[in-house]
């Protein structure tokens, strides 16, 4: 691999002396897509062009108009009829010359073929329907292109990872002699939104968990997104679910799902919590480097806790 | 500007000075001219142990403290070139108590420090050599080292 | 006095939904302490969160190794105020956000209780234990809400502080930096990092430093002591001069004594003292001639150029370059780091003369780190200590930060949900944050990367905000020391024996003290409580009281008052809170004052002595009712015993 160049090795300085060059010329080699540009996609976008992610591009089919004011990539000024996409990378460009960044305007909100996606290690898709994650994830299984998908929507979020199988070395010292190949197997969303509520622990399981679920087939059902005028059918199917599913109903929290409904985009600090902690875990993926968070990430506002719980393994 | 923990604790340390000290020692912050203390220097004064060479000296010694005190331990200075041979030619007193990964607790008074070092005064110890002279002298030849040593407590006559 | 927005409302988190929290939010007056990597991310999190009023103080300028996480900077901004940069970048995409910038210290003095007083919350993103002392403070005598963080590599921690509901920043005791003894430093070094110090610390700093500095390097500085012998004293002059660079003396010729001596000389002499090895394996000494072929191998082999002539700026010489060592991430073998060292001292000589006798270590002088970094390495040697590479010296020896953007950015986003519960009034909704590093799931399939947890109320023992704190409002230019003492701490406060200290001005009084040191004290009072030493007691003014006699301290936060009514306030100043009453006998003062005490003689069965009305409708109300002192400190059930394990408390030290 290329060595660091002086450039690289005078901005990258403080990290280097987290993870060292080898880790550094890893993130320099590699591809990752973004599907959407809200606030939370800037914040991860943002994290990883810091780090050094070789090659970044960002698709998206709104204008800037479209997005409002919560993307700190976008300036004030710019004409709102411009790709959002377009302007972020102007941005994420300027923040590191040493990176390509390329922003793409995507002609409606569907999902790039995966002849697309194939040319990517990682493609990471933020604040879609639930929908549209389990079909992305399909994609980019058959692909075996590694795949989350990361969403906020008021003072609740959530990141599902999905990297098939994935080979990594623990992170530490980067001359420790000790570099046992390690293995981590992922099962699809698909398959984590079937799993039975009757494993899922009643005080302990994230209350969050169950309400994905009755989403997606609300979502299925109604063949829209959720809104706020949606919270009393999904509490009745959430009660239909439970039942059918031999659950208690205390599996279920009608706070933390009207909640979930309320927001349309994360609240800033949302984005910025779920946002930093899903740059770490692209920067771990690509570089194989560290133990990688399988497979769902939770940060609310109404207890403060980022918690990452493991599903359908 | 409050006070915080190391200056605290220094105006505790200099309150309970004044209410117990041992006889013949001396410790008390820096005045400066312009009527400014700092409770981060204190100029002290160690009588030499009765029934020793040392006998008669009163001993000047600089304690320093900075604001990690009382975690860390305050430096404590003789006059450059004392002789003693557990101390730097800076004047830098080595002592075990005075050493936060060897005896230092933050608890440790000023008084403790203080009679810590003139227990030092007569009893050397063996494995903290700071000065060639003194720590030669002792080993090689002692009549020499107790000769400097009454003439160096002559020299700080009390 | 607005009402919280909860009294009856919505509760956490959906209170963030309602349109008097957004309002609140939006004419918030805030200060972010720092412009650095947490400061940038917040700043812009909080621009982003609808706050519109933020003052920002940083007095550092941009430099190239911030721009991997401190993401409002360009390349072309390095030089620049980050506070400035920072706040016009916001602005670029939050124009309605007002930014207040400035490149100053937060601890100058104009920052001081009254100017705090201005914000309705204070969020540090702050790198250094110092600063965040100082800040802690001034929240504490102001009264307002402190967020505190810190951040180094992956782990974070948000911490929230309110004067009497929390700890304070420093009700637990924190990790400061590590000292190392110096015998360790000068005799019986067993790491890398005490190699460091010495190359540091004494070996650059008798090389290249002042002079006059005596450091623990130099073994017998002057033996100018009476009756030292004709030989010694000869001895002694040569000691002394050693160092210096002899007039004809070539810098080559002089690296090379160098090297003996510290490598050679020296290293035999510490064998020498054997007690040391009794159960230590003793060093080995270097010579410079058997690594000096390998290294005019490595010279010829990496093509060496002359240093004849001026070459580019001081500050680009380099030792490693002029070698063609390129590679800062691989250790040195002997010979290299022999060849380092002589070349580096080489070029300080003939290229940076000037400042020899002057200068001081800086982690960004290329030229001073290699020569340190080599300096190291041999003596590491020495002592069988592995080399390390230029890279890892220099994070060492320049104390460097490891620091990545994801850390910084979640941080900020913790303090901007805490800075909006405060907002909110809901401290009960408020938490101490904790970010673990990495991520298993382990047994029970779940785990916590970001952990809340109940914040502690304040130790009772915490020599910072365990003080009782009262206000004093006085001229502070007519009245004396004098009045002062007789009239407000002897009176008033019920003091016999009163020691003041204020800044670094401190007054003693007791029989024990000598005669020197009663005029000492005695002449300050006929002075003007403004006219004391150390900037005086004047407005704003923190004063620290405490009896001798007794077990009673409070702090004063004292306001220049001018305009005094005689009827109002015979006495001409005015006290307000509770003071706590001494332990010991003690005339109960309160009784015999005057007329605007209420603290009667019926009064006696409460702890208090009371002030007076009056004054109270100044203070805030959490302070008028009565209330048992603090109980005697064996009844304390101290500050819960739970200390948290190192690990989880993270001081981004300096």
């Amino acid at each position: 691999m290329v060595e660091l160049t002086e450039a690289e090795a005078a901005v990258y300085d403080r990290q280097l002396r987290v993870w060292g060059v080898e880790t550094q010329k890893r993130l320099n080699a590699a591809k990752v897509l973004i599907i959407g540009c809200s606030g939370l996609a800037a914040e991860a976008a943002k994290n990883i062009v810091l780090a050094g992610l070789g090659s970044l591009t960002i698709m998206a089919s709104s204008t800037c108009a479209e997005v409002g004011s919560n993307n700190f990539l976008i300036p004030a000024d710019v004409e709102s009829s411009q790709s959002a996409a377009v302007a972020c990378a102007a941005t994420l460009q300027e923040m590191n010359p040493l990176v390509k960044v390329v922003g793409l305007q995507q002609p409606q909100a569907a999902l790039p073929p995966e002849a697309t996606l194939a040319a990517f290690n990682i493609v990471v898709l933020v604040d879609a329907s639930l929908g549209e994650i389990q079909r992305a994830d399909e994609a980019c299984r058959r692909c075996s292109t590694a795949f989350y998908a990361a969403s906020a929507q008021g003072t609740c979020s959530f990141m599902f990872a999905d990297l098939c199988n994935h080979f990594w070395t623990p992170q530490g010292n980067d001359k420790s002699q000790a570099l046992t190949q390690h293995s981590s197997t992922f099962v699809s969303f698909q398959h984590a939104m079937q799993h039975p509520w009757r494993k899922l622990h009643p005080r302990k399981s994230h209350k969050l968990f169950p309400i994905l679920r009755v989403c997606l087939e609300l979502e299925h059902k109604l063949k829209r997104r959720l809104g706020p005028s949606d919270t009393a059918a999904a509490m009745q199917l959430a009660g239909e679910l439970a039942t059918q599913e031999g659950a208690g109903a205390d599996l279920f929290s009608d706070a933390l799902l009207e909640e979930f409904l309320c927001g349309s985009q994360g609240l800033a600090a949302v984005n910025a919590v779920l946002g930093g902690v899903l740059a770490n875990e692209i920067l771990k993926a690509v570089s194989h480097r560290g133990e990688p968070l399988n497979n769902f990430m939770y940060f609310c506002l109404l207890d403060g806790a980022g918690v990452v719980e493991h599903i359908g393994g | 500007m409050v006070l915080g923990v190391a200056k605290s604790r220094l105006a505790v340390e200099r309150s309970n000075w004044r209410k117990d000290r041992p006889f013949g020692f001396v410790a008390k912050p820096a005045n400066a001219p312009n009527g400014e203390v700092d409770l981060f220097t204190w100029h002290c004064k160690i009588p030499g142990p009765a029934g020793t060479c040392w006998e008669g000296g009163l001993f000047p010694l600089d304690m320093t403290f900075t604001e990690n005190y009382p975690t860390a331990p305050p430096c404590c200075y003789f006059p450059a070139k004392f002789y003693h041979p557990n101390v730097y030619p800076t004047g830098l007193v080595c002592l075990s108590i005075l050493n936060a990964e060897k005896s230092w607790k933050p608890g440790m008074t000023v008084k403790q420090v203080l009679l810590g070092i003139q227990e030092l005064l007569k009893e050397p110890n063996n494995g903290d050599p700071a000065q060639q002279d003194a720590w030669e002298d002792i080993d090689m030849n002692p009549r020499e080292y107790e000769r400097k040593v009454k003439l160096q407590a002559q020299r700080y006559k009390a | 006095m607005t009402p919280a927005v909860e009294a009856s409302g919505p509760g956490w988190p959906q209170v963030i939904w309602s349109e008097a929290l957004q309002q609140r939010v939006r004419t918030a007056k805030v200060l972010a302490v720092g412009a650095g990597g947490i400061g940038c991310e917040l700043l812009k999190t909080l621009a982003l969160s609808g706050f519109e009023n933020i003052e920002v103080v940083d007095m550092d300028t941009i430099e190239t190794s911030n721009l991997n996480r401190q993401f409002l900077f360009r390349k072309r901004h390095v030089g620049q105020s980050k506070a400035k940069v920072a706040a016009e970048a916001v602005k670029r995409f939050r124009p309605s956000c007002n930014i207040n910038a400035m490149q100053a210290n937060i601890k100058e003095p104009q920052y001081n209780v009254s100017w705090f007083k201005g914000f309705d919350l204070v969020l540090n993103g702050l790198d250094n234990l110092e600063a965040r002392r100082h800040v802690n403070r001034l929240c504490l005598a102001a009264e307002i809400p402190l967020v505190e963080s810190g951040t180094a590599a992956y782990l974070g921690q948000v911490s929230v502080h309110i004067k009497g509901k929390f700890e304070c920043f420093e009700c637990q005791p924190k990790a400061t930096p590590k000292t190392f003894p110096v015998c360790t430093i000068r005799n019986t070094p067993d790491k890398p990092i005490h190699c460091i110090v010495w190359a540091k610390d004494l070996l650059f700093q008798r090389l290249f430093g002042r002079a006059d500095v005596v450091t623990d390097l130099d073994e017998a500085a002057e033996k100018a002591e009476e009756g030292a012998e004709g030989d010694a004293a000869a001895a002694a002059e040569q000691e002394a001069s050693f160092f210096v660079r002899h007039p004809e003396e070539t810098s080559e010729a002089y690296a090379e004594r160098i090297f003996h001596r510290v490598f050679c000389f020296d290293i035999e002499r510490v064998i020498g003292m054997t007690d040391l090895w009794k159960t230590r394996k003793p060093p080995v000494p270097l010579k410079v001639e058997a690594l000096r072929p390998a290294a005019s191998a490595a010279a010829s082999a990496n093509g060496s150029s002359h240093t004849n002539g001026k070459q580019a700026a001081a500050m680009d010489v380099s030792a490693c370059r002029s070698m063609g060592l390129r590679d800062s991430h691989a250790a040195w073998s002997s010979a290299q780091s022999a060849q380092v060292f002589l070349k580096a001292i080489q070029l300080f000589l003939d290229l940076r003369a000037d400042e020899v006798g002057a200068a001081v270590f800086d982690k960004d002088d290329a030229l001073a780190v290699e020569f340190v970094a080599a300096a190291s390495n041999l003596r590491s040697t020495c002592y069988s200590i592995p080399p390390l590479s230029l890279f890892e010296l220099k994070g060492m020896a320049g104390n460097i930060v490891h620091a990545i953007a994801t850390t910084n950015a979640i941080v900020a986003g913790l303090i901007a949900v805490e800075a909006t519960k405060l907002l909110a009034k809901m401290p009960a909704a408020c938490r101490a944050t904790h970010l673990r590093s990495s991520v298993h799931t382990g047994r029970s399939g779940r785990e916590r990367v970001v952990g809340p947890s109940m914040l502690e109320p304040p130790n009772p023992k915490c020599p910072v905000c365990g003080t009782a704190q009262l206000t004093l409002e006085i001229d502070t230019a007519k009245t004396t020391f004098k009045e002062f003492l007789d009239k407000v701490v002897r009176r008033k406060l019920a003091v016999s024996q009163p020691t003041i200290i204020s800044d670094n001005f401190m007054y003693e009084e007791g029989p024990d003290l000598d005669e020197d040191e009663v005029a000492d004290n005695a002449q300050f009072l006929p002075r003007p409580l403004a006219a004391l030493p150390s900037g005086g007691i004047k407005d704003s003014s923190l004063v620290k009281v405490s009896d001798q006699s007794q077990e009673l301290e409070l702090m004063l936060i004292v306001s220049h008052q001018e305009q005094w009514d005689e009827e109002k306030d015979p006495e001409g100043f005015r006290l307000g809170g509770t003071a706590p009453k001494g332990r010991a006998d003690a005339p109960v003062a309160a009784a015999a004052a005057g007329p605007s005490s209420s603290a009667a003689a019926g009064d006696d069965e409460d702890d208090i002595v009371e002030v007076s009305e009056e004054a109270l409708e100044q203070t805030k109300p959490g302070l008028i009712s009565k209330r048992k002192r603090a109980t005697p400190e064996e009844d304390q059930p101290g500050p819960g015993k739970r200390l948290k394990a190192a690990a989880d408390d993270v001081e981004v030290l300096e």
